[in-house]
């Protein structure tokens, strides 16, 4: 099977979504550069590189939201969203280098 | 074909360079502090302390109570119970430790950048730190020094084994290792806050400015009132001054200096009240210090379990024992003395890069060194740091003079707030306080065995012009020696048997009836001169009214009495001031002249009340509209305003209206107080009187603290200066041997992300009280385990 034809198949993308996002979380616990090898596996497995992209961004938010919910596990959720620019930053990076990550889609 | 490879290529270099970028400055800075799960800012919002701690001295728990996070720190062995201490210390107030020492050391450039280069310069030239490491000599080697180092390690651990506050990802830096000198470093930057005046040099300048007739009538040398601290001595009226060797300062220097001098407002309420007059027998001990007010508090709250004694009370973030609070034998409190510990020389000095200074008829070389002040994303400053046999000697813009600071050499303070812990009754407390070196404050105390005490601490020089005691009012001549206090060794040991008021002749009573300091002038007949700068004394003559009204209708003294006391929002300011102001407004705003005058019979700033917003707004207007003109034309800027004392009893006469009336300027002063009140669209007190005027250092919104409206004034014995903002930093009602209860501006931890963080805020507003001590919680948060050394 072709890596295109297997590229056809829905299970994959969805498949390669939640890896990605799962890579994402877990490296990320290291390093930012998690957030772009989540990114890249979400959009690697998606038919066009516009969906690649999308499936990057998607890995950038739900793993924000999964570092929303740490804070909210620890407590600090209702202050961290106080935070201003200190919480826009924090959410732009998940974001961005998750859709950097799905570009790839466009180079494999 | 060639398009898709160029396409392919162009979404590589763009992923690639993002990546790439994310490596490199500044976006790389930007990734470590800020990135979700590893971004330094967030690190400890998401950690929790760990729950078992290894430690090199031995076990010791730490249990937080389940409502205000207070800490009870217990071990069987003093030093386990410091090191732990010391981890506390860091897990809950590491980036105020950090910032305070900086501050101190003159390194907040090094992290901060431009804004503090001055500051930095200062701190440096006076050389706090050289004066922290002579001390902890002194101290090293005793039992109090191995308690200090054990505490030390223990902010190390934490240091080590603990997420960084979030304040260290903001600014992106780690912290160095905490010292015993570091310790040290926080004795001196509360004594130069309580002490450090340069009112000398202030009103030099202003001598100047304005004229010695001028300055003698604004900046009087005894107050006018009848409520001194020891009330039994009277000494008539003494010579208005003593300013009459008229040397004088650079204003730039003086104004340089006036940055970093300690901030008006500073004060503190206390009174003690011996059982004679209370309802259970035993006497009370009150207090309430007023230091600035910030987020989080200056004071950190914990109980000290050790194995033969327990201590409660608050401490000095980077201080291990409690310096205000109770044991299980008495309870103590301290409100500043004002009593003057700084003198200033002036020098004939001669040379160029290798000066010298003509001292006692020789050219004697400045001891002087090169100074390096780091300034993150700057250019490093280096300035050449000069002492003389004095002191520092501090320069700016071709101006200088000398200092003499009972702070900047070898004191013992560490060793006796330890003895206060530990003490366990009146004579433990009195051999303390003959070691407490400095800074200058009113003790009050009481026992369980029914004992009372003020004492004043710290030690006050003599000064001496041919052979006579004179006062420290003046800049002396250094090169003839003038004004030198014997035995003062600055960055070294002093003999304190020598040029200093010894114990038995300061002011102190030993078991008064009831004695209240709020700052005011200690007693009319001093042994030796004290002082030219204590506070206005609105509150310490409240205090006395309230006490004094109390005993003669022959109701006991209760707690419950005590803390109405603390919130008496009596403002004395108004006498003599409302009335006339409620004629002056009379005409053109009927009902608030009304209003002023129904409410000047009670005079109580409370947050609901009108009268209180206009009148508040109106007396700062008022002082601004009679000083400013003549004030502005001399180049003196508002700082030189005279106290709010002598503007209320200003003769309605006096040539400051500038040929108008008082009820002229009062007219005017109302008018911009309304434009105020309209512009703002405040309603009543409260709207301005909030707590929102406490503030990080960072001052960023969440970093800062809820508004919460409050009642008092700078005036009242419920102290708020919104304005500054200072007032009460801790509020304790103590009864040796029973209940007592206390309260925190804010909250006990300095984390943001913490419950904590300002719990008690509301209930401080309020002039509300928790339990002291609270109850421990039922389970151990931090247990330390013996580890290796």
């Amino acid at each position: 099977m072709s890596v295109a034809s297997a590229r056809a198949d829905e299970r994959l993308w969805v498949g390669a979504l939640a890896v990605g996002v799962v890579v994402a979380i877990v490296l990320a616990q290291f390093s930012w550069v998690g957030f772009f090898v989540g990114g890249a596996i979400a959009g690697l497995g998606q038919r066009s590189i516009r969906r690649g992209v999308a499936a990057g961004l998607l890995t950038g938010v739900v793993s924000l939201a999964g570092f929303f919910v740490l804070l909210a596990s620890a407590g600090s959720l209702d202050t961290a969203l106080g935070t201003g620019q200190l919480l826009y930053v924090t959410a732009v990076i998940p974001v961005l280098y998750g859709t950097l990550g799905g570009l790839v889609r466009g180079v494999f | 074909m060639d398009s898709e490879l160029t396409r392919r290529g162009l979404v590589a270099a763009i992923a690639g360079g993002g990546v790439a970028a994310g490596a490199m400055s500044p976006v790389a800075g930007y990734l470590q502090r800020f990135a979700p799960f590893t971004g330094d800012a967030w690190a400890d919002a998401t950690d929790r302390t760990n729950s078992t701690v290894e430690s090199p001295y031995g076990a010791a728990a730490v249990r937080y109570d389940d409502e205000y996070g207070v800490p009870t720190i217990s071990a069987d062995d003093e030093s386990a119970l410091y090191f732990a201490t010391g981890y506390v210390h860091g897990a809950n107030r590491l980036f105020q430790l950090d910032l305070q020492r900086r501050q101190m050391r003159g390194q907040l450039s090094e992290v901060v950048g431009e804004a503090t280069v001055g500051s930095d310069e200062f701190h440096r030239r006076m050389d706090f730190a050289s004066a922290a490491e002579v001390t902890w000599q002194q101290l090293e080697g005793s039992h109090t020094g191995d308690l200090v180092e054990a505490y030390a390690d223990g902010v190390n651990a934490c240091i080590e084994n603990e997420a960084l506050p979030t304040e260290f990802g903001l600014l992106d830096y780690e912290p160095r290792p905490w010292t015993p000198a570091d310790t040290m470093l926080m004795e001196k930057q509360i004594a130069w806050q309580l002490t450090g005046s340069f009112r000398t040099l202030n009103l030099a300048v202003a001598r100047d400015a304005l004229g010695a007739d001028a300055v003698d009538e604004l900046y009087p040398y005894r107050l006018n009132h009848d409520s001194p601290i020891l009330r039994d001595a009277d000494g008539g009226l003494p010579n208005q001054s003593q300013r009459t060797s008229a040397r004088s300062v650079g204003k730039p220097l003086a104004d340089w200096l006036s940055d970093f001098e300690s901030p008006p407002g500073i004060g503190s309420n206390s009174w003690v009240v011996s059982g004679d007059y209370t309802e259970s027998g035993t006497p009370i001990v009150a207090n309430d210090p007023h230091l600035s007010l910030m987020a989080p508090p200056v004071w950190f709250e914990q109980v000290l379990d050790a194995p033969d004694y327990t201590a409660r009370g608050v401490t000095f973030p980077g201080v291990p024992f409690v310096v205000i609070g109770e044991n299980d034998h008495g309870a103590w409190g301290f409100t500043n003395t004002g009593a003057d510990v700084i003198d200033f020389y002036d020098y004939e000095t001669r040379g160029g890069a290798d000066r010298e200074y003509a001292y006692e008829g020789d050219w004697v070389p400045f001891e002087q060194e090169r100074v390096t002040i780091p300034v993150a994303g700057g250019d490093d400053r280096t300035i050449v740091r000069r002492k003389t046999v004095h002191g520092p000697y501090l320069e700016r813009d071709g101006h200088a003079v000398g200092v003499s600071w009972t702070g900047l050499t070898a004191t013992r303070t560490t060793e006796a707030v330890y003895d206060y812990n530990r003490s366990t009754g009146l004579d433990d407390v009195l051999a303390a306080t003959e070691r407490f070196d400095e800074p200058t404050q009113n003790l009050v105390y009481a026992d369980a065995d029914g004992n009372t005490l003020y004492y004043v601490t710290g030690q006050i020089p003599i000064r001496t012009v041919d052979g006579e005691e004179v006062r420290g009012t003046r800049i002396f001549d250094g090169s003839a020696g003038e004004g030198e206090w014997d035995g003062f060794e600055p960055y070294g040991e002093t003999d304190w048997s020598r040029g200093f008021v010894p114990f038995d002749e300061k002011p102190g009573v030993v078991n008064p009836e009831y004695v209240a300091t709020a700052n005011q002038r200690i007693t009319d007949d001093p042994e030796h001169y004290l002082s030219e700068g204590y506070s206005d004394p609105y509150r310490g003559i409240r205090i006395y009214e309230l006490l004094d009204s109390r005993i003669e209708s022959e109701k006991p003294i209760t707690p419950e009495y005590v803390q109405s006391m603390h919130d008496d929002t009596y403002d004395g300011r108004t006498e003599g001031l409302a009335e006339p102001l409620g004629d002056a407004i009379a005409d053109d705003h009927p009902e608030y002249a009304t209003a002023i005058r129904k409410w000047a019979g009670s005079a109580e700033m409370n947050r609901d009340s009108e009268a209180a917003l206009a009148f508040a707004l109106f007396f700062d207007e008022y002082k601004r509209e009679t000083f400013a003109e003549r004030f502005d034309a001399a180049d003196l800027d508002d700082s030189y305003y005279p106290r709010d004392w002598v503007v209320q009893h200003l003769d309605p006469e006096s040539e400051w209206f500038e040929g108008r009336s008082r009820a002229d300027v009062m007219r005017a002063a109302f008018e911009s107080a309304l434009e105020t009140i309209r512009e703002e669209g405040y309603e009543t007190y409260g709207d301005y009187n909030d707590t929102s005027a406490i503030t990080h250092p960072f001052d960023q919104e969440f970093l800062n603290y809820p508004a919460y409206p409050t009642d008092g004034s700078r005036a009242t014995v419920n102290n708020y200066a919104v304005e500054r903002p200072t007032g009460s930093s801790w509020r304790m009602v103590c009864q040796p041997g029973e209940d007592s209860v206390c309260m925190l501006p804010g909250g006990n931890d300095g984390n943001p992300f913490s419950e904590h963080y300002s719990d008690q805020l509301e209930l401080w507003a309020n002039t509300e009280y928790k339990p002291f001590p609270p109850a421990p919680g039922e389970s151990v948060a931090i247990r330390f385990e013996e580890g290796e050394r």
